[in-house]
């Protein structure tokens, strides 16, 4: 299942795609930060992460291929810390394995669910939409164009990257085992260099072109309304009754 | 005398010490208006020569725009009179929509954000592609995205434009109507391609870039097909920019 990273951006067509961008994105921080900070360890703090998983999925409702695709490769990334509780229990003589697995289970559930809410934030956002609410938050001008550059960029790297794999496969693919395997095994080099000469070439259009000349210009930002102010305090209150459970569980 | 837009003396760049320079003691000069096309075969340097004339690689020697001497301090400023179109026109598009992209160099120089994007607008509805104008840059094709790369160099209107193959990739009629848009600026401009037909057709003079020195200047183009030979001087207009060196020569 391939998603198109530019696509990906903007994609979702949720209620929360209704909100302003900034209040958008001062909500998807929230429901980030709940995510980091609810306590892992304990069932509420795990119930608490589904919830707001399930909620953001709902808010935002990206593309279904989408929110698959980051639920198996957010698995797929994670789900092997687990495997290091083993080690972790032949460390602790007399730790049991609940012990081992609480430092492997801490960082797979934060890091899967912290995968869902941004790239389901992302697909509320487009980049138009990011520029505006980072141009609308205190967020300093040059950090925000940075930002917007590397995603920006990040998407002709992806499309670079997909040529040169199309390219090694074709290629490749008139030969037997031994010669995929070789062009496989000098994908690296092929890629690495040729997306150093792009960012070279990138940096000089930059350099040309004044970019981002100390700000980036400011763009139109719309009003915030009534709606908009809502969703933040309700966001706010979440996340302040999250680090509420924390501090009540480590009490 | 008409005033010299650009001019340099005894260019010279240098990527590797204890091998040949890819530019030796260059010298060209461009008035106002004049439209010059700076030709030569794959990696003659021809890249490294444009990059070279506003200052994005380390070089020898003397580039003058407008008459002011490029140097590090100097060169943000005199940059801005100068319209650049890089060999892939995808590097220099770096903002997420097509108007927004195009209005850079305006909303840079100070211009309201609403008189900038009518500005671009109206330089993309020169280029034909004015529909494309809230398009996302990611969607666009190539010939696409080299028009909304000239529409960034051209909408500022500086007196200069330096353009990297500005037809490759493009379909004939594409071709066609760039070289008449070309034809109506009033800005200077050196252009490097493979184009002959082009150059024939726009330019007033066409340099030859040949082991890294202007050796045979004023040559006209059928002297240039005459001298690459017939099997291998048709260049190729409508091939990608990616048959070239893809940036930095």
């Amino acid at each position: 299942m391939r998603v198109e990273w530019h696509t990906v951006w903007g994609s979702a067509r949720g209620p929360l795609t209704r909100l302003a961008p900034p209040v958008r994105l001062v909500c998807a921080a929230c429901a980030f930060a709940a995510c980091l900070l609810a306590p892992a360890a304990s069932g509420g703090g795990v119930a608490v992460v589904a919830l707001v998983v399930l909620l953001w999925w709902l808010l935002c409702r990206p593309p279904r291929r989408l929110a698959r695709g980051a639920a198996l490769l957010g698995l797929a990334l994670f789900v092997p810390y687990l495997a290091l509780a083993p080690l972790i229990r032949a460390e602790v003589p007399g730790g049991g394995w609940s012990d081992a697995l609480a430092a492997p289970w801490a960082v797979a559930l934060r890091g899967w669910s912290t995968m869902q809410v941004g790239i389901a934030s992302a697909a509320t956002l487009s980049p138009v939409d990011l520029r505006l609410a980072l141009d609308r938050l205190p967020v300093p001008r040059v950090v925000a164009a940075v930002l917007l550059q590397i995603i920006h960029q990040t998407a002709t790297l992806m499309a670079e990257t997909r040529r040169i794999a199309a390219a090694l496969v074709v290629r490749a693919a008139a030969g037997g085992t031994r010669s995929r395997l070789r062009v496989l095994s000098s994908l690296p080099r092929v890629w690495l260099p040729r997306v150093a000469a792009r960012a070279e070439r990138v940096a000089a259009a930059m350099e040309l072109r004044g970019y981002p000349g100390g700000a980036l210009p400011p763009s139109a930002a719309p009003a915030l309304r009534a709606h908009d102010l809502l969703a933040t305090a309700l966001a706010m209150a979440g996340l302040a009754a999250v680090i509420a459970l924390r501090l009540l569980g480590a009490a | 005398m008409t005033a010299e837009v650009l001019a340099c003396r005894d260019l010279s760049v240098s990527w590797e010490p204890g091998r040949p320079p890819t530019l030796d003691g260059v010298a060209l000069s461009l008035a106002a208006g004049e439209r010059v096309a700076l030709v030569g075969l794959n990696g003659s340097g021809k890249t490294t020569l444009l990059m070279a004339l506003v200052g994005l690689v380390p070089h020898r020697g003397e580039i003058r725009i407008c008459g002011e001497r490029l140097s590090r301090r100097s060169a943000p400023r005199l940059r801005r009179q100068v319209g650049f179109l890089f060999n892939v026109p995808e590097d220099q598009l770096l903002l997420p929509t097509v108007i927004e992209d195009v209005a850079l160099g305006l909303v840079r120089d100070g211009a309201a954000p609403p008189a900038a994007a009518e500005r671009a607008l109206a330089t993309l509805a020169r280029l034909g592609v004015a529909h494309l104008a809230a398009e996302p840059v990611h969607h666009l094709s190539h010939g696409q995205k080299l028009r909304v790369a000239l529409a960034g160099a051209l909408v500022a209107e500086p007196p200069l434009l330096l353009l990297d193959e500005p037809t490759a990739g493009l379909d004939p009629p594409g071709r066609g109507a760039l070289s008449e848009l070309l034809a109506g600026l009033d800005a200077a401009q050196l252009i490097a391609t493979h184009d002959l037909e082009l150059a024939e057709r726009l330019c007033s003079r066409v340099l030859l870039l040949e082991g890294g020195t202007l050796g045979r200047d004023e040559l006209g183009p059928s002297a240039i097909r005459t001298s690459w030979g017939a099997d291998r001087g048709r260049p190729e207009p409508a091939a990608g920019a990616g048959l070239d060196s893809g940036g930095l020569e």
